[in-house]
């Protein structure tokens, strides 16, 4: 049977192909459009997919979209009509966009695949959050809690999941949403909601926790240990722009304004609600975690939605004991649920229990530039002594293997690669990532290793494999890595092994027998404001704008040299290694 | 025309299975204003099919 999964117009709009249960393909619509998160139909991926499956769109069985627009729509326009008056700034722009588009989905997948209606389905959002979440898990059975901004009603959702089944056993419903309440935090703290909430969770780190009271206000528990946000402080009920009223800023100050400043650090002020929206995340997915294993008694826990990319909250949420393994997917969010529904729909299907690889490597292989330069290396064993070389001069390299990985996080793939000890290459990574000068690091060290210098909970070896989780770093590297990690002493780290990326993980062995420390930055292969690289022309673009050292694309190695001065302005060139 | 009386048709079998949940749920008090959105949302569905008016659509709304 084969199935195509979509989702879109949220954000991160992306396909993805099962065929009998296998997943062939699952791409990101962004890195085709290069429009960071973009959010319109996924043609391109959709053609990729096909492509990719060696398949046209009449030959597909069932085309499944990842919510049901009908019980959106309906939510649309009852919370816009209760909001009223506050809501009538927004209503005509919201009506126009659902009745003159978004209603009619299943005619718009009809037009744009050219397939028959008869043959498009919907699965609700959440069942396609968690579908994504068990299926690309290790796991038998599980425990899941999905937690993000809102699909049709749901905001929060605990499920159980055994073998082909999915069955949400509790949500809570719209408008209490941690996850639009966190991205209305992040707004009013002046950075991009919807994509600046990690950021947000690390700064909390240097905050005290002066705003507990306020937040408590803010968001309160109810009986059956779900919660509700106070909407009197908060505009995302009706208006997706603003996130926030001017309550808000009665209770915490007057909001900072966006990027005031980004190499400066935010002042104690902006730390401290940081530090209050983190505590207060902490303790309702915390307890929302504990009723999940009270109604779903099982030693596994998978977690997804928005929430689930923010890799600190995960590490608190596994700590409460409730569990004792764990599962993020590495698109937890919208991307994956196209995955999440084809997989969902397969299931359903009477196909079994479909299995999808944990790395979701399901996009194309590095696309190769037409104007080929750079060396062709004979062997991957001949591109890990010229990274070194590189890293340990100090400098940064770029990877772009194998086949593209959904989400925002690169799993190997496509990586920015530096010395975690020095402070000048931690600087350096951030300025090539356009990124704020306290933004958190992410690391990289072979899976066998971490144990050495990280302190690794129990049962966490699925979502360190996703490099979803942050972890304490033991004394040891933690006075070597001080440039790298959170002030309290924390990194999300990812865990790699030999046989899912030899040249990574060869070139980790052979940094640590240098170093004593087999360990370095990694970043995904980007810069702010642009997708993760799909070509090796994305590859060489970065290569020659930035501060990379050099790039590794598939087997051919582009270094960046600099070329005699003909006038007193210094140039760099790009050329490939000549020893 | 074909495409056209299949889209509307699409259309139409869309806005009654849209009432038909409205009406059965909790929000049944919001069919009044459904029942005065849908044609206008419909008449849209039905010119983005004609090649010839499409262009003009949002003009015309």
């Amino acid at each position: 049977m084969r199935i195509l999964g979509i989702s879109a117009f949220h954000h991160d709009a992306a396909a993805a192909l099962v065929v009998d249960g296998v997943p062939i393909a699952a791409m990101q619509e962004e890195r085709y459009t290069r429009r960071p998160f973009d959010s319109s139909f996924p043609k391109w991926s959709v053609r990729a997919c096909l492509r990719a499956g060696g398949l046209r769109a009449a030959d597909l069985d069932q085309v499944v979209f990842y919510e049901k627009p009908l019980r959106k729509f309906e939510r649309c326009l009852a919370t816009q009509l209760q909001s009223f008056p506050r809501s009538s700034g927004v209503f005509y722009k919201s009506m126009y966009l659902w009745l003159g588009d978004r209603l009619w989905m299943k005619n718009r997948i009809a037009d744009e695949l050219e397939v028959d209606t008869d043959r498009i389905v919907f699965t609700e959002h959440h069942e396609a959050l968690a579908a994504n979440a068990f299926f690309t898990s290790p796991f038998e059975e599980a425990a899941v809690l999905i937690a993000g901004g809102v699909g049709e009603w749901a905001t929060t959702s605990l499920a159980r999941c055994s073998g082909s089944d999915v069955e949400i056993l509790a949500e809570v419903r719209f408008p209490h949403s941690l996850g639009l309440f966190a991205s209305a935090v992040t707004q009013y703290l002046g950075f991009e909601p919807g994509r600046d909430e990690e950021l947000v969770l690390s700064l909390a780190a240097r905050g005290q926790p002066r705003f507990a009271g306020a937040f408590a206000e803010l968001v309160q528990a109810t009986e059956d240990q779900g919660f509700t946000v106070d909407q009197s402080r908060f505009r995302f009920a009706f208006d997706s722009e603003r996130l926030f009223g001017q309550g808000l800023e009665e209770l915490l100050g007057p909001a900072r304004s966006p990027r005031a400043d980004p190499t400066a650090l935010p002042d104690a002020h902006a730390a401290d609600v940081a530090h209050g929206l983190r505590a207060v995340l902490e303790a309702r997915m915390t307890a929302l975690a504990l009723e999940l294993a009270r109604r779903a008694p099982s030693e596994n826990l998978c977690l997804t939605g928005d929430l689930a990319r923010l890799r600190r909250l995960n590490a608190a949420i596994f700590a409460s004991g409730a569990f004792r393994r764990l599962h993020v997917p590495p698109a937890p969010a919208e991307a994956g649920a196209a995955l999440g529904a084809a997989l969902l729909v397969a299931a359903r299907s009477g196909g079994g229990r479909p299995r999808a690889h944990p790395a979701c490597a399901l996009g194309e292989a590095v696309v190769p530039a037409s104007d080929e330069g750079g060396r062709v290396l004979a062997s991957e064993a001949e591109a890990v002594p010229l990274l070194l070389e590189r890293i340990e001069a100090g400098g940064v390299v770029g990877l772009a293997r194998g086949r593209m990985e959904l989400g925002h996080h690169s799993r190997g793939g496509r990586v920015l690669l530096g010395d975690a000890r020095a402070e000048a290459t931690c600087r350096r990574v951030r300025r090539i990532r356009l990124s704020e000068d306290f933004a958190p690091l992410s690391l990289v060290v072979p899976a066998e290793r971490a144990a050495e210098l990280f302190e690794l909970p129990p049962g966490t070896a699925s979502a360190l494999a996703t490099g979803m989780l942050a972890v304490r770093a033991k004394d040891r590297a933690r006075a070597a890595l001080s440039f790298a990690l959170d002030p309290d002493g924390t990194a999300c780290v990812l865990c790699v092994s030999a046989e899912e990326a030899p040249v990574l993980h060869a070139l980790l062995t052979a940094f640590g027998q240098r170093t004593g420390l087999p360990v370095l930055l990694c970043e995904t292969l980007d810069q702010r404001g642009l997708p993760m690289v799909r070509t090796e022309a994305d590859a060489l673009d970065l290569l020659r704008r930035m501060e990379l050292d050099a790039v590794l694309v598939n087997d051919r190695f582009h270094a960046r040299v600099a070329p005699e001065k003909k006038t007193g302005e210094p140039q760099l060139a790009l050329a490939g290694v000549s020893r | 025309m074909q495409n056209r009386i299949s889209a509307l048709g699409t259309g139409f079998k869309t806005a009654g299975e849209l009432v038909r949940a409205l009406w059965g749920g909790p929000f049944w008090w919001l069919v009044p204003a459904v029942a005065l959105l849908l044609p206008a949302a419909l008449i849209f569905v039905f010119l983005q099919a004609v090649p010839l008016v499409a262009p003009f659509v949002y003009t015309v709304f």
